[in-house]
């Protein structure tokens, strides 16, 4: 589905590397997730997936075509939401139907449909304003899936929430998911966000960005039916990504 | 005074390696291709000037060369432009001086008293919208023909945007910020000196911009409608006669001291608040 | 409004009925209180200031027959300057914010233009265009349009990157993100440079009036001061006062109905 291939990228005059060498490979179907120290790069692979910057080498796939451009494929969900503050809660939805030409009554039914998705059927007339965070980042997430493209690109998605209405949106997200099928990589700074949604973690590193390991969470999804975080698969992971994670800290702090 | 938020121009940045604004990007994002530029424009202008100023009748236009040549005659020769110029700024300093100094404590008053705002709102509002211009007769018969109207139409046209953005400043400062200093025991007149007016700063100087910009503007509608005195004056004297290149001439002085007004405040306005984005653009003025 | 509408919340409008009713009731006031003060000190110096009474007998009188038909001549010329003024202070300030070429040449001059007194010119104006209609469409256009094209040109400079990125994201083309991101976010921008344009339009107009032209509000004033007839003097300063709260009002409304999201308009 989507294979990011020997990926680098520098920035500045001094070509500091960012993302030194990051291979990836989701399956369909998959729910996948980059979870690093702030710096680790893991924003910026995300970015150069969604074609909004060019990598400095490397190569992006989707279903083996190359990828680095923006495309129909592909769709993102920001942390700060970035709906349009000029366009009702439906019209944001069909933002991407309208720039793909799709006639008006019929990009209206489709954005009806994913509002419903994301249970927000009575909000269509709102403006981002009048919608609460949580609510504004389910339109986000709805303008994502309503071009039905093959892959959804999150970037903290529920970094700008508080800790209640994240776990809702969560359960949420994982719900569509499962019943849609959908290839997801999703970057979070949160460990128990990672296990909770992601068929496979992958940890990333700072100076330069790079993986450092990889987790694979076999839990039965979706995890809300059931109390996931009893299960000592649950402690045995979270654990071992910390003490990854914590190693980075500590080095960063040594050396900074 | 406005109240819509101005993002940084910093946060707006091009994206090498995309198609930028315009083709020919790359050489005009360069300083001596953005120079370059501007020095041709300027030639064709002043080019285009010399042919359409030499071709039309001399009562309507004139070319470049003759306003080049009047502008040096009026530097040097008799009658001067200096002294209509130091005429014009006096009005313009003493104006704006009382306007400034009698609108600041007014508008923060305003702005931190409701009663005062109460009953002081509904007059500002209304003699805002009106157009200095339209105080000029009235003035003419207050003050007579002479300095004390020009300076009187100066602080009409300052005092105005200056208690709004007074106003609007202390306004600005936050409740929490407030309630701090009385937590710590200050005094009704401590708060203002030390939280209200430093931070309505930002917008003060803001309003101090407009009303330089204003005051220029009174200082030059007085000298035209009324006082026949100054740079104002110098181009109704000479537009009545015909003499078109020497009436050109006290026209771009009085532009030249526009920009150069408003290149210094906002100058000034960066230093004093650094941390403030000015956003004149947004402003409302009145001329 | 700027970034991204993340913090952008309703504010709640703090108990509207009370605070309006208490401001009206001291206006009221203080406006009765001024015109008992007026009308008591104003008949002793007659020449100088009228009074209320006189004032209004003075409205009764001539509002009809001068004051209207002269403001009907002011905004035909104002009108029309401002139709030729509008699009073609949007169309600059795009082309500008579009073009760096455009941008470099025009920039400098339309800057310049923006902060000098325009009313200088009009003795110039008064030359090509006479002393009536064309002259008031040209001090219209001339004192409108900078304000819009430097307006329109800041906002398409300020609008959101983040909103440009979902635009791309969403494979926008430059025309498509143009007009769904950055014409929409370089409103609030707009309307701030028609609420400047219209007001220095005003002041234009009448200074034109004022001092060239025979007809129009402008000269009517002035003749109300040259024959000392200051009691109808007030009548037409107020009535300009009036056709200025009338316009930032309508802009203000104009702007909730046109672009609602722009909500945090400032009421002044």
């Amino acid at each position: 589905m989507l294979r990011i291939d020997r990926l680098h990228k520098g920035f500045g005059q001094a070509e500091d590397l960012v993302v030194d060498g990051f291979d990836l490979e989701l399956q369909p179907g998959e729910f996948v997730t980059l979870i690093g120290p702030s710096g680790c790069g893991k924003t910026t692979v995300l970015r150069i997936a969604a074609g909004l910057l060019p990598p400095t080498s490397g190569m992006v796939y989707v279903d083996g075509n190359e990828s680095l451009g923006p495309s129909r494929d592909k769709a993102i969900v920001f942390q700060h939401f970035n709906l349009f503050p000029w366009r009702t809660a439906i019209d944001n939805v069909a933002y991407g139907l309208e720039i793909q030409g799709v006639p008006k009554p019929r990009r209206i039914e489709t954005a009806r449909e994913y509002l419903a998705l994301v249970g927000l059927e009575g909000h269509a007339r709102k403006y981002p304003w009048q919608l609460s965070g949580g609510q504004q980042q389910r339109v986000g997430i709805a303008r994502a899936l309503a071009i039905n493209p093959k892959l959804i690109l999150m970037d903290e998605p529920f970094g700008a929430l508080d800790a209640l209405t994240r776990e809702y949106l969560q359960g949420q997200l994982q719900r569509i998911c499962v019943e849609r099928g959908l290839t997801v990589l999703f970057v979070t700074h949160s460990i128990d966000e990672a296990i909770y949604l992601s068929d496979r973690i992958v940890v990333m590193g700072t100076r330069p960005g790079r993986i450092i390991s990889e987790f694979t969470v076999e839990m039965p999804k979706p995890r809300a039916d059931y109390n996931f975080r009893a299960l000592p698969e649950y402690g045995r992971v979270r654990g071992e990504i910390w003490g990854l994670l914590e190693q980075q800290l500590a080095r960063a702090e040594a050396t900074a | 005074m406005s109240v819509i938020s101005t993002p940084t121009p910093e946060t707006w940045r091009r994206r090498p390696g995309r198609r930028g604004r315009g083709g020919r990007g790359g050489f005009l994002r360069t300083r001596t291709g953005t120079w370059l530029v501007r020095a041709v424009t300027f030639a064709v202008v002043i080019g285009v000037w010399q042919v359409y100023g030499s071709a039309v009748n001399r009562a309507l236009f004139a070319p470049a060369s003759a306003v080049a040549a009047a502008a040096i005659d009026q530097l040097t020769g008799h009658p001067s432009i200096l002294e209509p110029l130091v005429t014009s700024f006096a009005a313009f300093f003493l104006g704006t001086g009382i306007g400034v100094l009698v609108g600041i404590p007014l508008g923060l008053l305003v702005g931190r008293s409701r009663s005062v705002e109460f009953v002081l709102d509904p007059y500002v509002t209304f003699l805002y919208v009106i157009p200095s211009v339209a105080f000029v007769p009235l003035f003419v018969l207050w003050f007579g023909f002479d300095f004390k109207f020009q300076t009187a139409l100066v602080v009409e046209s300052t005092i105005f945007p200056m208690m709004i953005n007074a106003a609007a400043g202390a306004k600005n400062v936050e409740a929490d910020l407030v309630d701090g200093g009385r937590s710590f025991g200050a005094s009704q007149w401590q708060i203002m000196r030390t939280i209200i007016l430093p931070g309505s700063l930002p917008l003060v100087f803001a309003g101090l911009r407009i009303a330089f910009s204003s005051a220029w503007v009174g200082v030059v509608v007085a000298q035209m409608t009324g006082a026949l005195t100054g740079l104002g004056g110098l181009i109704k004297i000479y537009s009545t006669t015909f003499q078109t290149a020497n009436m050109l001439v006290p026209i771009l002085v009085i532009m030249a001291v526009g920009v150069l007004i408003h290149a210094l405040t906002s100058r000034l306005l960066v230093r004093l608040t650094p941390w403030h984005q000015p956003d004149a653009e947004m402003s409302e003025e009145n001329a | 409004m700027s970034a991204s509408g993340a913090t952008a919340k309703a504010r709640p409008s703090v108990s509207l009925g009370g605070r309006f009713g208490g401001r009206h009731v001291v206006a009221v006031l203080s406006l009765v209180v001024i015109l008992a003060l007026w009308q008591v000190f104003g008949p002793a110096q007659p020449l100088f200031a009228s009074y209320p009474s006189a004032i209004f007998a003075a409205a009764v009188s001539i509002t009809l027959p001068q004051i209207l038909p002269a403001w009907g001549t002011t905004l035909v010329g104002f009108s029309v300057g401002l139709l030729i003024a509008i699009p073609l202070a949007i169309a600059i300030g795009v082309a500008m914010g579009r073009s760096r070429l455009i941008d470099t040449v025009l920039g400098p001059y339309v800057n310049a233009l923006y902060v000098t007194p325009r009313i200088a010119l009009i003795p110039l104006l008064v030359l090509w265009f006479g002393l009536e209609f064309q002259l008031r469409v040209a001090i219209v256009v001339l004192s409108a349009i900078f304000p819009m094209i430097v307006n329109t040109y800041t906002g398409m400079r300020h609008v959101d990157r983040n909103l440009l990125d979902v635009g791309r994201v969403f494979t926008a083309t430059r025309r498509q993100r143009l007009r769904t991101i950055v014409l929409p976010g370089a409103m609030p921008y707009i309307f701030a440079g028609l609420r400047i344009g219209t007001a220095r339009a005003l002041g234009g107009i009448i200074v034109a009036e004022m001092t060239a032209s025979l007809t129009g509000i402008g000269r009517r004033l002035v003749n109300y001061g040259t024959f000392f007839e200051i009691d109808k003097m007030f009548v037409a300063i107020i009535s300009i006062g009036i056709f200025g709260l009338l316009l930032t009002r309508s802009l203000v409304v104009l702007q909730r109905r046109a672009a609602p999201w722009t909500h945090a308009v400032r009421l002044r």
